[in-house]
């Protein structure tokens, strides 16, 4: 999102003296709910009796990772294979460099799209906080299918600037790159959801 | 109220205090983990119902912000105060948060946010009584309202927030702008 810059409002501008007043007045401290503590509390040290109406919330955590974690692995695999399913005959990881779009992905939009969902990825996995509590199996199975993907999309590349008529190639890019924009985003969804 | 995060700490002794609870955390005690939580939590559940603008969300995130600090703690190594490392978790759990919500709702949209600006504006059901400016905060657009608290309450600059939301400083200028324009005219009413 891009919003143009307000030439009026400059940093040294400050809020104003009554807005400032009013921030000032605020409350640095509120008192949170003695249950956020309680629940808290459980979850850490995991000595409270385990309900059937209020599991414990270290509990719903591992059930959700569990599950995230054979959901992303089964995406993951599904897009591995059919990455090989759909890749050429020649393999050659020189290729798996951006460099190597096709002139006509260059103006796809749907191919830009990935690339910055991407780059999102490259991001969040570099954000220490974001990703501290992603599983270690849930971030190799994306970074797995991410790398087969590209080689699949690469070996497609090759045939087609060999055989531009290569329809088979043509449909496996697009199939590719549709199954890898679905992919990074249901699992940034569901790691932002842990 | 644009303190430093870490004014949890008053004193030396208090900072002793608060690196022995620490280091007993660290070692797995909860009990002190606990007096952690008591002393850190009010500064930090205020600046998540700020950033948040709903308690029941903002009680949820507090819990998730040392939750997280307490599976982080063990690998901590104290390089800055703790109340500015439990700050920076909870800003980060608001804004996966938000980056969660937006993915949720893939309908919220430039219009969506007119609509909540054009509710900030309605005269109060209560005319005549006095500005309250936690729940103006609370009625601005979710980005809008992260960029003003964390300019204008919580002191950070425009480059470290954009940083952080990984936004366009002029984007995170304008949307302060905006933000001070909104509630000033409020304080005016």
């Amino acid at each position: 999102m891009t919003t143009p810059h307000d030439p009026q409002s400059t940093p040294e501008a400050g809020p104003g003296d009554a807005l400032q007043r009013a921030i000032d007045a605020l409350p640095a401290e509120r008192t949170p709910p003695v249950a956020t503590w309680l629940q808290l509390q459980q979850a850490i040290t995991g000595s409270a009796p385990v309900s059937a109406a209020s599991p414990p919330l270290d509990q719903v955590r591992t059930n959700r990772r569990t599950l995230l974690v054979a959901t992303l692995g089964m995406a993951a695999l599904l897009a591995v294979v059919l990455a090989t399913s759909l890749s050429r005959v020649r393999r050659d990881p020189v290729n798996i460099t951006p460099s190597a779009l096709l002139p006509e992905e260059r103006r796809d939009p749907r191919v830009q799209a990935v690339i910055g969902e991407t780059r999102n990825w490259r991001a969040a996995s570099r954000d220490s906080v974001r990703s501290m509590r992603w599983p270690r199996e849930a971030r190799e199975a994306v970074e797995a299918s991410l790398a087969a993907t590209e080689a699949a999309l690469a070996s497609a590349r090759l045939s087609l600037r060999d055989d531009p008529g290569d329809a088979a190639a043509r449909d496996a890019i697009v199939e590719l790159r549709a199954k890898q924009l679905l992919m990074l985003q249901r699992a940034m969804t569901l790691l932002d959801e842990i | 109220m644009t303190t430093s995060p870490s004014a949890s700490v008053s004193s030396p002794d208090d900072a002793d205090r608060e690196r022995a609870l620490v280091a007993s955390a660290q070692q797995g005690d909860d009990g002190a983990f606990g007096a952690l939580y008591r002393r850190h939590a009010p500064r930090v559940f205020a600046l998540l119902t700020r950033l948040a603008g709903d308690d029941a969300l903002a009680a949820d995130l507090l819990q998730e912000t040392f939750l997280q600090a307490w599976r982080g703690l063990p690998h901590w190594r104290g390089e800055s105060a703790l109340a500015t490392w439990l700050h920076r978790i909870a800003v980060n759990a608001h804004l996966g948060a938000l980056r969660a919500q937006r993915r949720r709702d893939a309908r919220e949209s430039a219009e969506h946010e007119m609509e909540k600006l054009a509710g900030i504006a309605a005269p109060s059901s209560e005319p005549g009584t006095r500005i309250d400016l936690e729940r103006a905060i609370a009625a601005l657009p979710p980005r809008m309202r992260t960029a003003f608290v964390l300019r204008d309450v919580e002191g950070y600059s425009y480059e470290e927030i954009a940083l952080i939301t990984d936004t366009a400083a002029g984007t995170i200028r304008a949307q302060v702008s905006r933000a001070r324009l909104l509630l000033s005219r409020e304080l005016e009413r």
